[in-house]
């Protein structure tokens, strides 16, 4: 029997490691600045100087998050995947972590990058994410 | 004849050694930060391990370096010197973290030094100093030895004010 997996895309937001599950990326804008996808809110939370875009739905619309690189998608097993710790819950759009070995890495909803100051236990706004 | 003072102290003499009374007694684990010298109660500690690479996390506060990963577990790294307004710890090869527990919390406190586990009596502590720099809420009390003083930290009330000070931002 194979091992429950999620698909994660890995990427980096000034030199940090992260992902986000890979069914929300609609596409990856490249090169230029997340600002230059038309229509699409840009989340205030990517890279300073960003080389890609990942676009992602946002309600009726889109959005982006720019980003230093795309590192690629991986199958991560669901054993590998944690909670965010309680003491550490502080960010609505930082919803867990991949454990590659000993390395927590962050893993991200998209949507929510776009309303940073939500409260943790925030939802994504209904009919605006995914 | 008149007892001598000899006679009279054997006289209430017992014929073997009393029972010691009992000195209540609470088991610390002592550590070093900056220029502190710090005791947690040991029920608070899980164990002690070396500070792996630390994760940052968004929008945290200055306190909580980030996370790590230990035995797949992912623990966020607290500073106690940025909590408590001291300074910020410096994480080095040397470092060691321990493993705090209160609850259903679990966290990584960055020390500098790990001096180990005590026993004290409990009378020993005295009451921490009111009005001082930092929140007397957040210690037990006052450990003098020599001249050595130690504070011994309200593990779990340091929690949750660093709880309440990270979601409240």
């Amino acid at each position: 029997m194979s091992e429950a997996s999620v698909e994660v895309l890995f990427f980096q937001i000034d030199g940090t490691r992260m992902g986000a599950d890979a069914s929300q990326v609609l596409r990856i804008e490249a090169p230029g600045a997340p600002g230059d996808v038309p229509g699409a809110i840009t989340s205030s939370l990517g890279s300073a100087r960003p080389r890609r875009a990942l676009v992602f739905r946002a309600g009726d619309g889109e959005g982006t998050l720019g980003v230093d690189s795309v590192l690629g998608v991986q199958a991560v097993p669901q054993r590998d995947l944690r909670r965010v710790p309680r003491a550490a819950r502080v960010a609505a759009h930082a919803i867990g972590f991949f454990l590659d070995g000993d390395r927590p890495i962050l893993l991200i909803d998209l949507p929510r990058t776009l309303h940073p100051f939500a409260p943790p236990h925030a939802r994504a706004p209904a009919g605006k994410a995914t | 004849m008149e007892p001598t003072p000899l006679q009279r102290a054997l006289h209430g003499a017992p014929e073997r050694a009393p029972p010691a009374r009992g000195r209540p007694e609470q088991e610390l684990f002592f550590f070093r930060l900056g220029e502190l010298r710090l005791g947690v109660p040991s029920e608070n500690v899980r164990e002690v391990i070396r500070a792996g690479p630390l994760t940052p996390l968004p929008r945290a506060p200055p306190f909580i370096l980030g996370v790590c990963g230990h035995r797949g577990e992912v623990l966020p790294v607290l500073d106690l010197l940025r909590f408590l307004g001291k300074g910020e710890a410096r994480i080095s090869p040397r470092t060691r973290l321990f493993v705090g527990v209160s609850g259903t919390f679990v966290t990584g406190v960055v020390t500098d030094s790990v001096i180990g586990l005590q026993r004290v009596p409990v009378q020993d502590v005295l009451p921490a100093p009111v009005g001082g720099e930092v929140s007397s809420e957040h210690f037990l009390g006052v450990l003098t030895r020599g001249p050595e003083v130690t504070s011994l930290l309200h593990f779990s009330k340091v929690l949750q004010t660093a709880r309440q000070r990270a979601v409240g931002r």
